[in-house]
């Protein structure tokens, strides 16, 4: 693993320059596709940012928890309960659900300090499993499996952004800031040091670095994002139940992640939106989609052990059209 | 209290711990050696309770072949998912979850499409039909032959791995199979007779639990979850750690379903954590070497 990266790093005034483009594009979307097409897009991001803050811990820490699903499952029930039950305000129940959701993020990155590898895993899915039973056995404050419906989205200018069509657009606001902050946050010494206490945890802790620190804002900045992707889940929804805590819903980010290749941040948003759409094309021809999905997997697996970004393919092009640029520049000199 | 319903509760808890322990006793060994976790154990669990049922349809409701042929049909579908896949990617521990989790979803929409989504159960028939009286209730026998099969095979098991040679090599093999192979042992044919011996297991708990509490696609993350909390609290590799997690888990059921309803899988899930919290390597486990 290449611990710095040789290609130039973009400025910041440029990253800047993108994000807004980004904001610009995604603001055009809903001119152009139809409404459902929209819908498809705001899942994609929703379930792209939790993925991608699985991919934050597993591919740059090395730390594979498939808790992803129920830790943004709390966030979206300390949304939905805060708006319905308590009936305070959307930024205020955002800010709360954050606090909270980081806060059980670094107690059990405390408490899961001994744990490794596939343990590690285990440890994560029955964090995930234990959210669940309490999303459904606790029936006096998340109602079970009728889960909490009604969820009002923020109220900006006199606009009320709630339901799925109106919620795209603070969506369309808010992702790209959480993966141009992801994105700062790799490549930043942060980022390099989590990545040697990735390869090697002893040598870290020789050179001088706190491990054990480095792990616990790694986990809690993960948490960040989980929750305010869930709070998205929630708000997009305008519900809130069982199902969005299942442990599938963290299996399935392990596999976006994973699909998209698990090196980099932004392979997780490929893979969901490969996920998603391939599972709204399939459904459509047969009930048991899953299994085809299933195959698919397996065969990806195999065929890409790395995912789609860590292909050889794009080494090769990558390659080649480096070959071609020096030619270019001598011609010209 | 009731004495006999504070008896049927002690049963049942232990019956249950019985399914668990034939359940997640192979796979602990799967964990322990091979250091895959079979994310699709539960939903073969539910497959071999299928072709248990069928068996025991074709044969007039023939509960023992029924028990048989899941074994025997699930040891075959696990020596060939060895052989085909998880053998080809052992080297990762992700890629192996990853591969048990794509075999998980198409395992539990094929049982999905042969229940047709229901739960069903068997009806034994003669001598397992039977139920033994319990002050003013009954018990069922198929129960009992269930935690009586547990018993045998827990004795069986401890004894092959603490007497027989091979025993001698799974042990070794939990704490360093690369030395092991080294020594000149075909590790590679140990691993697939100890997947497939995880599949026999799964197939007659897949029958024997299909009896107890009926089968369908929906028990399959359950069984699931539990086989791995049974991991998780033996310490891996460990036969006798496991059985006693899976009383310790099958009690805790038992009683906390019958007085704490309504915190109960909370109250389990929590005693797990805390398990993993204070002993990361299990209730017994002993301190694993890092690799």
């Amino acid at each position: 693993m290449k611990l710095l990266s040789s290609k130039k790093r973009m400025k910041l005034p440029m990253q800047l320059i993108l994000v807004l483009a980004a904001i610009i594009v995604l603001f055009q979307v809903p001119k152009i596709v139809n409404r459902f097409s929209v819908v498809l897009l705001s899942r994609i991001l929703f379930m792209g940012l939790m993925s991608m803050s699985f991919a934050l811990l597993m591919g740059c820490g090395g730390l594979a928890s498939i808790a992803q699903g129920g830790i943004a499952g709390i966030a979206a029930y300390t949304v939905a309960l805060g708006r319905v039950k308590a009936g305070w305000s959307y930024g205020a129940c955002v800010v709360i659900a954050i606090v909270i959701v980081m806060a059980v993020s670094a107690l059990f990155a405390i408490c899961s300090m001994r744990v490794n590898g596939i343990s590690f895993m285990m440890m994560t899915m029955c964090l995930a499993n234990l959210i669940n039973m309490c999303a459904l056995q606790w029936v006096d404050l998340t109602k079970g499996y009728n889960g909490i419906n009604g969820v009002k989205g923020p109220k900006f200018m006199g606009v009320s952004y709630s339901g799925t069509h109106k919620f795209y657009y603070i969506i369309a606001i808010i992702f790209p800031i959480c993966f141009f902050l992801m994105k700062r946050l790799v490549k930043s010494p942060y980022g390099m040091a989590v990545k040697g206490m990735r390869d090697n945890s002893l040598k870290m802790d020789a050179i001088g670095f706190n491990t054990k620190a480095i792990r616990v804002v790694l986990f809690t900045v993960s948490g960040f994002f989980t929750a305010i992707s869930g709070v998205m889940l929630t708000s997009f929804y305008s519900s809130m139940g069982p199902d969005y805590v299942s442990s599938k819903q963290s299996m399935l980010c392990l596999f976006m992640a994973m699909l998209g290749g698990i090196d980099h941040i932004e392979g997780a948003l490929i893979g969901a939106a490969i996920y998603i759409l391939l599972e709204n094309f399939i459904s459509e021809y047969t009930i048991y989609y899953s299994a085809v999905l299933g195959v698919i997997f397996t065969i990806v697996v195999f065929v890409l052990p790395n995912g789609i970004l860590g292909a050889p393919l794009w080494k090769v092009l990558y390659n080649k059209i480096k070959d071609m640029l020096p030619k270019a520049k001598k011609e010209s000199v | 209290m009731n004495l006999s319903y504070f008896l049927i509760l002690l049963l049942n808890g232990l019956t249950f711990a019985g399914l668990l322990f034939v359940v997640a006793s192979g796979q602990t060994l799967v964990y322990g050696l091979l250091r895959i976790v079979n994310m699709g154990h539960g939903s073969l669990y539910t497959l071999g309770a299928c072709i248990g049922y069928f068996v025991y349809k074709a044969l007039e409701n023939n509960w023992i072949a029924g028990v048989i042929a899941g074994g025997i049909a699930m040891t075959i579908i696990y020596l060939f998912l060895q052989w085909g896949l998880f053998q080809r990617v052992m080297s990762n521990a992700t890629q192996t979850i990853m591969v048990s989790l794509g075999i998980s979803w198409i395992v539990q929409d094929i049982v999905e499409g042969i229940t047709k989504g229901e739960s069903k159960a068997f009806n034994p028939e003669g001598f397992f039909r039977l139920s033994i009286p319990i002050g003013n209730m009954s018990y069922p026998v198929t129960r009992l032959f269930l935690l009586l099969v547990a018993i045998i095979e827990c004795i069986i098991l401890v004894l092959i791995i603490k007497k027989t040679k091979i025993g001698q090599i799974i042990r070794a093999g939990v704490d360093d199979r690369d030395m092991v192979s080294a020594l000149g042992i075909n590790i590679k044919a140990v691993f697939l007779g100890v997947f497939a011996f995880s599949g026999l297991l799964v197939g007659m708990g897949g029958v024997m639990g299909g009896t107890m509490n009926g089968f369908g696609h929906l028990q399959a993350s359950t069984m699931q979850m539990y086989s791995l909390m049974i991991i998780i609290v033996g310490g891996r590799g460990d036969i006798l750690g496991a059985g006693i997690a899976a009383v310790v888990i099958g009690l805790l059921y038992s009683f906390l379903t019958a007085y704490l309803t309504n915190i109960s899988m909370v109250l389990i899930f929590a005693f797990v954590m805390l398990v993993m919290i204070f002993k990361p390597n299990g209730l017994f486990g002993k301190e694993v070497r890092r690799s």
